[in-house]
């Protein structure tokens, strides 16, 4: 298990530098464009503010020196500073971090509640009612964009109830309950694609399982639904669900962008447009960089907890 | 329910009151609505009528704004809230280019060295106690400042008097190149600034400048305390910076999410004003989502697009307010390029150009049609009535009749192919969809070439002129050096910073620079009105128009006002909530 990891962790290296070195390109493919950004409207590219602004983001600098400075300055814990706020990124990341994993878990947990009993209960009532019904909601889950969802929920929510959720963030200590209030909604709605995939596996897998022989000789010994379902093939039919939660997190922490922005909540996927929008070049690396390490991360936890909950993994 | 406010005895002789709020489609040329209180009042109700320039009935008793009723008095009214946006990166209001920085923020901690007046939209005093003396033929500029003006209590200033060397200092910083201000040219004309004594600041001039007072009355040249303003370009970088002399404090600011100001504890030193105790503003550039938060009570004010407007409309919980945006549309032309170099072309393009369709298909009929000044010049834009009888105000079978004639004219009798830069924001990219069909009218055939969601991609191409046509627009300041002078002299990149087309005009550039020294108003305005009909009759930049700016407030707020220009320091000292 401990070689498995370090294995998995050398293996990442070679993913973060080639994530890193895109994203460092990528922004210094129109450099010009910063200037534009920062002087506005009739700015003059011959002026000394011109200059200074070349010279505040290396643009006269040849682009492997910058490139390997930045790497540099990653190895010592300096990730760059903000040239808008002028605050360090990591200074900054860190309570849009919390914002955007509150949203992402929640999200997931509402998956979780949402899927796997639906699943279940699916494939109980293989090809009867109950089952083409909740088979056609998944499919309207995973079809219809969560954005859109979330603006016609909103809009009709404003038009009938005179509610939205607040609209300035408040932390989960600062005031718990109007956290909840900002968060369930968006955290509900983005689970919705992934509770369609949870539901589908689920019942997929529940199918599979319930053909197994130990499950037909269960109901040969005359136990009960409940029994059988809870006791016997739940836990073996959720091991893969639990690959696909694991993923869908991986996108989720990634895929909150718009839902920070509908929901005004001050996310890092918000801030990372934000930045992109601003030619702000530090945070726009230090918050791909995050997710890239988020995503890598992600995956070794799914893979090992594959191993802790099924022992022939390890073999 | 009346108001006396500017904009609102503007619209009145412009348009019709029937033309209210972009009846659905409605083709109405310059179609705008007026400032309403959602009271339900009806056409008929109010006074008597008289006739515009259209012929049409207008009734002429003012109406905008939420004036008080009669023994209704300001209150201490709690948080003025606002959503809107972006708010953008930069907090320093002398580099600045995102309004809601400015009138969100500045206007509500800062004072302005003379500031546009909401009610005639020309120069009043603010920190100055009066309109500055003019001497020596122009050239010698003497302001007062008011004794009783002081900074916040907030190091490093702790609440001491505002100065001259306060002034003095600000402009040098707004003039300086290192800082990089884009407002910077304003004072290119300013040879020094001398603090005569702590009351009396003094600029000396190298020509007169018929604008200067109008410059610095824009939205941005706020004064600061000499010891921020003398750190250079990086003074201001936090909200502790952020120290001015306002009847409030900038308390947070957070690019692309809020910013929040608190009322001033020691005391605001102008009486009987600003009666928040602190305003907070959150971004949010979704409109709907804007309007589910107006709508659900969570802020009492926010910009929407003429669509959305609709939607209040004859709510008697909203009212709304609207005036003219200084955004201007616009197609540039490469002068530089064949066969833009060609005056008949140019011409043709003017008159082929459907400005009206622009603002009915694009922002749902919410906006003006307009030449080289824009509607928000309201001073010195052509009457309606002479513009009417210009090209590419008249009828449009009149106008493509001669477009095609000038272009067989010029040897392009069938028209030519070309391509129309443009971007997918600010809805450039839905103006150039609107002016390919109608440039084909007259056999000009374009293909857009879509830079992409970064404006400031095409802003750099249009500087460094690698463009032919562009699909653009521009933010102007109302005053004709603001849209006249720096986008037609040909003196680029330096006199005329913004005539990113190389529009070339030696009799121009004399017009302009004689504009820019006239004292004498009325002698000034006949020029200016000569200096448009001659950029109607021989183009530069193909000008569009403006669309306009809706704002839709709380029926609680009092004493509102619409205003073109981002005037937000009216909302912070003269507007309350209704007990």
């Amino acid at each position: 298990m401990y070689q498995f990891i370090v294995r998995r962790i050398l293996l990442a290296i070679p993913t973060l530098l080639v994530v890193t070195f895109i994203v460092f390109s990528m922004i210094r493919l129109d450099p010009e464009s910063v200037v534009a950004a920062r002087l506005g409207e009739g700015y003059d590219t011959n002026s000394p503010a011109a200059d200074a602004v070349r010279e505040e983001y290396g643009l006269n600098n040849p682009f492997y020196i910058e490139y390997v400075r930045y790497l540099g300055d990653l190895l010592t814990g300096d990730w760059g500073r903000s040239a808008i706020s002028f605050k360090p990124v990591l200074e900054e990341m860190g309570p849009k971090i919390a914002v955007t994993l509150e949203l992402s878990i929640l999200a997931v947990i509402f998956a979780i509640l949402i899927g796997v009993p639906i699943g279940v209960y699916s494939a109980m009532r293989q090809d009867r009612w109950p089952d083409y019904v909740l088979r056609g909601l998944a499919i309207f889950g995973l079809s219809v964009p969560g954005f859109l969802i979330a603006t016609v929920v909103l809009a009709l929510s404003a038009y009938y109830l005179d509610w939205i959720p607040p609209i300035n963030y408040t932390g989960i200590t600062e005031n718990p309950w109007s956290n909840f209030q900002q968060m369930v909604l968006p955290a509900f709605i983005l689970s919705l694609a992934t509770a369609a995939q949870v539901m589908r596996y689920s019942r997929t897998m529940m199918l599979d399982v319930l053909r197994q022989d130990y499950i037909r000789t269960a109901w040969a010994k005359g136990l009960r639904e409940r029994v059988v379902i809870f006791r016997h093939a739940l836990k073996n039919a959720l091991l893969p669900v639990v690959t696909v939660l694991g993923l869908s997190m991986a996108l989720l922490v990634g895929g909150t962008v718009i839902f920070e922005g509908i929901f005004n909540l001050p996310g890092l996927g918000s801030w990372l447009v934000f930045s992109v929008i601003q030619r702000d070049f530090a945070p726009v690396q230090g918050a791909t960089l995050f997710f890239a390490l988020a995503v890598v991360l992600i995956n070794l936890i799914v893979d090992i907890s594959y191993t802790v909950l099924d022992p022939r993994a390890r073999r | 329910m009346t108001s006396s406010n500017y904009w609102d005895r503007w619209w009145q002789r412009r348009t019709s009151r029937r033309r209210v709020l972009m009846t659905g489609g409605t083709a109405a040329v310059g179609a705008a609505g007026f400032a309403l209180v959602g009271c339900g009042d009806d056409d008929d109700d109010d006074g008597g009528t008289s006739s515009n320039g259209n012929g049409s009935s207008t009734n002429t008793t003012p109406q905008g704004g939420n004036t008080p009723s009669s023994g209704e008095t300001p209150r201490p009214s709690g948080w003025y809230t606002y959503i809107g946006g972006p708010i953008g990166g930069s907090i320093d209001i002398h580099r600045t280019n995102t309004p809601i920085e400015s009138a969100g923020m500045w206007h509500w901690i800062g004072n302005f060295l003379v500031r546009y007046s909401v009610e005639h939209y020309e120069p009043e005093p603010d920190l100055a106690v009066d309109l500055p003396e003019i001497t020596d033929d122009g050239l010698t500029v003497t302001f007062k400042l008011n004794p009783e003006a002081k900074f916040h209590n907030r190091p490093p200033v702790n609440g001491r008097k505002v100065t001259a060397e306060d002034v003095k200092w600000t402009f040098e910083r707004i003039k300086s190149p290192d800082v990089g201000s884009p407002r910077g040219g304003n004072y290119a004309n300013v040879e020094s600034i001398t603090a005569i004594d702590d009351e009396t600041v003094q600029f000396k001039l190298k020509t007169p400048q018929a604008d200067l007072l109008r410059a610095m009355a824009d939205q941005y040249d706020l004064i600061i305390p000499k010891e921020i303003a003398e750190r250079g370009r990086d003074a201001i970088q936090s909200v502790e910076d952020c120290i001015g002399s306002g009847a409030y404090e900038a308390v947070s600011y957070t690019a692309g999410q809020g910013l929040e100001v608190r009322k001033r504890p020691d005391g605001y030193w102008k009486p009987n004003k600003a009666w928040w105790d602190g305003a907070r503003w959150t971004h949010q550039v979704d409109n709907q989502q804007k309007s589910n938060a107006l709508r659900t009570g969570q802020v009492l004010a926010t910009d929407l697009p003429a669509d959305l407007v609709r939607e209040y409309q004859g709510n008697s919980d909203f009212q709304i307010l609207f005036a003219p945006n200084p955004t201007r549309e616009c197609l540039l032309l490469n002068h530089e390029k064949e066969p833009y170099n060609d005056r008949r072309v140019r011409q043709a393009i003017w008159r082929a150009v459907n400005r009206e369709l622009v603002y009915q298909n694009v922002f749902a009929g919410g906006g003006i049609p307009g030449g080289p000044m824009s509607p928000a010049a309201a001073n010195w834009v052509l009457p309606e009535d002479e513009l009417k009888k210009l090209p590419g105000f008249r009828s449009r079978e009149e106008d493509l009749k001669e477009a095609k004639e000038l272009l067989a004219a010029a040897g392009y009798p069938d028209g030519f192919e070309d391509t129309m830069m443009t971007a997918t924001a600010f809805s450039t990219n839905l103006l150039a969809d609107q002016l390919v069909p109608a440039l084909a009218e007259v056999g000009i055939r374009m293909t857009i070439e879509n830079v992409g969601t970064d404006f400031n991609v095409m802003l750099r191409r249009e500087s460094e002129g690698s463009f032919t046509t562009a699909a653009t627009l521009f933010l102007s300041g109302p005053y004709p050096d603001a849209q006249l002078f720096i986008y037609h002299h040909s003196d680029f990149p330096t006199t005329g910073s913004r005539n990113y087309g190389r529009y070339k005009n030696p009799q121009m550039d004399e017009w302009l620079e004689r504009q820019r020294t006239l004292l004498d108003q009325a002698e000034r305005e006949k020029l200016i009105d000569d200096i448009q009909r001659e950029l109607i009759l021989n183009p530069g930049p193909i000008w569009i128009g403006s669309r306009i700016q809706y704002y839709v407030l709380s029926a609680k707020l009092q004493n509102t006002h619409s205003h073109p220009f981002l005037a937000s320091y009216d909302e912070a000292e003269d507007v309350w909530l209704k007990a």
